[in-house]
């Protein structure tokens, strides 16, 4: 019995495959999903940039492809030529020439994460032998090269519009030396140049000069632990001390002017206390890059803060797809289950569903939701499960309205010949509903679906567009990228209207809820033959 | 059943609900918010406090700290937020019932409630008025042609249409229609600021219209498309049923057996939808209204969410739960007069 049952399921399954095939729309809409559910399901190989809060490049560029058009093809790429987000690689590590003026010292090790990228840092304890003498560094007056690490890389091309190099370090503790310095160097066949005109100072000042300038042992001075960003723009550079003033010139042009091998260089300098014994340091290298920003990059191009827009717009897939399809699924289940108990036992229930559909469709639901999720973002707790809620309060707004679509079904297979036949032969409520009821409105329940997802991810949107004043930003979703997107789209010519970054959430969000749409239009014209033309 | 006892229901059934929409909103804004904000077992007296009473500067005199302890007091004793709750529940329904709105809360506006209300009432009825029976004329009279010509080119592609710009968020189709304003004229799109509130004369009204027509078209693109698929989807229905086969046979012009009969029935569910979108008119275009700056109520009421000006909000949910009320009463009567079959049961 229950086999056949299946099989009879399977074979109305497979008849009505047949059908929605030959339906266009239909499959237009299926290609559009599926489409953005790959993106959705293999967005960590897809984008592989983290999405927010992630500098990849500069603010505004353009997709790469962009450049075919006349405005923005002298634009160079965007590159980051020298890339080390992190050391617990051992390949990454072996890219790099470690070194110092006493390499025998340099005891490397891979210690804990910088940032969010989770891979180890570099833990590096650099010392000088014998008592400190004065330093030779040529680009920092006193200063002892304790630590270098360089890796080469090939440039050819354009120069870009300018660079810039970033590195984490984190200084553990210094022994017998008043500063620490980090320095970059990028050397080609024609020089070198050292960035930056003001080194960076890692070490805090409240352990340097003060507290043990004066004697000549500095004992071991623990810093705290902070990472230190230091980012070092292409402002001034330095060629062997001599400061060249790059006021009249791109820097760009002078470094990269030359097609062939570079060498990127990090140095760490120490300032030792006149006749220290053994000064040393110890400290961890988080991530070291250079990059070269030209203003166009990616396949997406970057937002205001030098954001992957691609990654935005794939990780962004993913929430619109879990939450319209989520709440679809439960307020459909939800309403069918509330619109057979209406329709088939009727008296209370049916009673009870009418006053509680009347009851929702006087809310403005839009400004509820909105109250209600400005409410949840301020708990904490709450916040942390903002898309469930999100999720409930859709299901919680819509499940009435289709409880009614399924009771007016229900009613009306209710009276069928059948549905009397097997009654009259003694078969039970639950039954009845199961074998009869139930396989008829199922078409209806699909069609159900598919057009309140739609509507779900329309929704989903138009409240990102509202709460994304108060929201905590540690994820992203189309609608979120258009909002972020708007005063930039109405009001940048500047930035050409943003237009790589404006347009793709927009498009994906009318596309997918179309194409939610289509398929609800496919499906109601399969089950519903009255729809079928004539 | 007659038509006098199905008003009689209606007005019991319209009252009921008028009750469960006070208790709901009464439980939105005074005690979920609290549940929500005040970490457990701190009173709402303390937690009030928190939330809406400024801090005093830290080197204010004398006067300053007076000063914001009866902001404090005034808060407190207002809404009644140092009484038990079935007291504050009275009270409530009370200033409901009674127009008492009482003063924005926060930072944003300032002074009476009602007073707000007032100012920007006009500016949404004029927009949401304007684009609803815009949107509903396009959208039936577009819904008959479709339904009419089913099939033909007319009715596919205004299908489509109408289809793509309903999954359209509408902040997005705004902003394209900004943009394509900026790039015609050449300038920044200039909004009707707040300041201009009170101003009067001729120049303001035109420029009243002049900041109303984009928010105008684009709420009409963006509601046009419900009506017109529920009106096409209702007269293919209607165009189906077996007195339409009856007229035609009786030799009937198709003109007459397409508006006279088969639109005479078929508008009657369009009746509820109106109404309904009429009584949501208070509510403003909370999305749009923010997107073009209009001041309207749904720019008041995007405000008033993210500071918690709860009076605002109660006050405006309150009138638009009791418009909305009798608007669908008043769907709901002409519907019983329009279809006998409604009110004979």
């Amino acid at each position: 019995m229950a086999r056949q049952a299946g099989r009879e399921r399977l074979a109305s399954l497979r008849r009505i495959a047949k059908l929605y095939v030959k339906s266009k729309i239909g499959m237009v809409g299926l290609i559009i999903i599926a489409f953005f559910v790959v993106l959705a399901l293999f967005a960590p190989w897809l984008a592989p940039n983290t999405p927010i809060n992630y500098q990849v490049a500069s603010a505004y560029d353009v997709p790469t492809w962009a450049r075919i058009f006349p405005q923005y093809s002298n634009l160079p790429i965007d590159k980051t030529p020298v890339a080390a987000p992190g050391f617990s690689k051992e390949g990454i590590l072996a890219m790099w020439t470690l070194g110092g003026d006493y390499k025998d010292r340099v005891v490397p090790g891979i210690g804990p994460a910088s940032n969010s990228s989770g891979a180890g840092a570099l833990l590096v304890n650099a010392s000088v032998p014998g008592n400190s003498t004065e330093g030779t560094n040529p680009y920092i007056y006193g200063a002892e090269d304790f630590f270098n690490m360089s890796q080469s890389f090939q440039f050819s091309g354009e120069p870009p519009s300018h660079f810039a190099a970033t590195s984490y370090i984190k200084v553990l503790n210094v022994t017998g030396v008043k500063a620490v310095y980090v320095n970059f160097i990028i050397g080609n066949s024609e020089g070198n140049f050292s960035m930056g005109s003001t080194l960076s100072e890692v070490l805090s000042s409240a352990i340097t000069v003060s507290d043990c300038g004066a004697r000549l042992n500095c004992p071991t001075a623990n810093v705290s632990a902070q990472w230190k960003e230091v980012d070092v723009l292409s402002g001034l550079l330095y060629t062997s001390g001599i400061p060249v003033y790059l006021n009249y010139t791109n820097p760009s042009n002078l470094v990269f002017n030359v097609t062939g091998s570079y060498r990127f260089t990090m140095q760490v300098l120490g300032v030792p206390i006149r006749n220290a014994t053994q000064p040393s340091i110890s400290f961890y290298v988080g991530s070291v890059e250079l990059h070269m920003n030209g203003g166009a990059y990616g396949l997406l191009g970057t937002d205001n803060r030098g954001n992957d827009v691609w990654s935005q717009l794939v990780w962004g897939s993913q929430i619109s797809l879990m939450i319209g399809v989520l709440s679809g699924i439960g307020a459909v289940a939800l309403g069918t289950l509330a619109g057979i108990a209406a329709g088939y036992l009727g008296g209370l229930w049916d009673e009870v569903l009418s006053r509680f559909t009347d009851f929702i469709l006087v809310l403005p639901f839009l400004p509820l939701l909105f109250i209600v999720t400005t409410i949840i973002s301020e708990n904490a707790v709450l916040e942390s499960q903002i898309y469930f809620w999100v999720i409930m309060l859709f299901i919680f707004v819509s499940w009435p309205l289709i409880a009614k679509i399924i009771r007016s079904q229900v009613l009306s297979v209710k009276e069928r010949p059948y549905v009397e036949a097997s009654r009259a032969v003694g078969g039970g409520t639950g039954h009845i509903i199961r074998r009869h009821i139930l396989p008829n409105v199922m078409g209806l329940v699909y069609s159900q679906v598919a057009l309140n997802v739609s509507g779900f991810i329309l929704l989903e949107a138009a409240l990102d567009f509202l709460s994304a004043a108060t929201h905590s930003l540690s994820s992203i979703s189309w609608g979120l990228m258009l909002t972020y997107a708007l005063p930039d789209a109405v009001g940048n010519p500047k930035a050409s209207y943003v237009w790589w970054w404006f347009l793709p959430p927009g498009i994906s969000i009318a596309a997918l809820s179309l194409a939610f749409v289509l398929v609800g239009f496919a499906l109601d014209s399969i089950f519903n033959p009255r729809l079928r033309a004539r | 059943m007659g038509l006098k006892k199905y008003i009689a229901k209606r007005t019991v059934y319209t009252i009921v609900l008028l009750f469960l929409i006070v208790v709901f909103n009464f439980f939105l804004f005074q005690v979920f918010p609290f549940l929500s904000l005040c970490p457990k077992g701190e009173s709402y007296n303390t937690c009030v406090e928190a939330l809406y009473v400024p801090e005093a500067p830290p080197r204010a005199g004398g006067n300053a700290t007076l000063y914001f302890r009866q902001i404090k007091q005034a808060v407190l004793n207002d809404y009644g937020f140092n009484k038990p709750w079935t007291t504050r529940f009275a009270l409530y329904i009370y200033d409901m019932f009674t127009g008492r709105f009482g003063f924005h809360i926060g930072s944003g506006l300032q002074g009476p409630v009602l007073v707000t209300i007032e100012q920007r009432a006009p500016y949404t009825i004029l927009l949401l008025g304007s684009s609803t029976i815009a949107a509903f004329i396009i959208g039936i009279g577009l819904g008959v042609i479709a339904a009419s010509k089913r099939g033909k080119v007319l009715d596919v592609s205004s299908l489509s249409v109408l289809l793509f710009l309903n999954s359209l968020p509408v902040f997005f189709m705004g902003a394209i229609l900004m943009l394509t304003q900026v790039k015609i004229t050449g300038t920044a799109y200039i909004n009707l600021g707040t300041s201009s509130l009170l101003k009067t004369g001729w120049t303001f009204y035109a420029s009243i219209l002049k900041a109303t027509f984009l928010p105008f078209v684009t709420l009409t693109l963006a509601g046009i498309g419900g009506v017109f698929l529920t009106q096409r989807a209702v007269m293919i229905d209607s165009v189906a049923e077996d007195y339409i086969l009856m007229a035609r046979a009786k030799g009937l012009p198709e003109r007459t057996v397409l508006y006279k009969h088969a639109f005479r029935n078929a508008v009657l569910p369009i009746v509820t939808a109106f109404a309904l979108s009429i009584g949501f008119i208070l509510s403003g275009a909370i999305i749009t209204e923010t997107v073009f700056s209009y001041p309207g109520l749904g720019l008041a009421l995007y405000t008033a969410v993210q500071i918690y000006d709860f009076p605002m909000e109660q006050a405006l949910f309150f009138i638009i739960s009791v418009m909305v009320l009798l608007c669908v009463f008043a769907a709901d009567i002409i519907y019983g007069f329009l279809d006998p079959r409604v009110s004979t049961g």
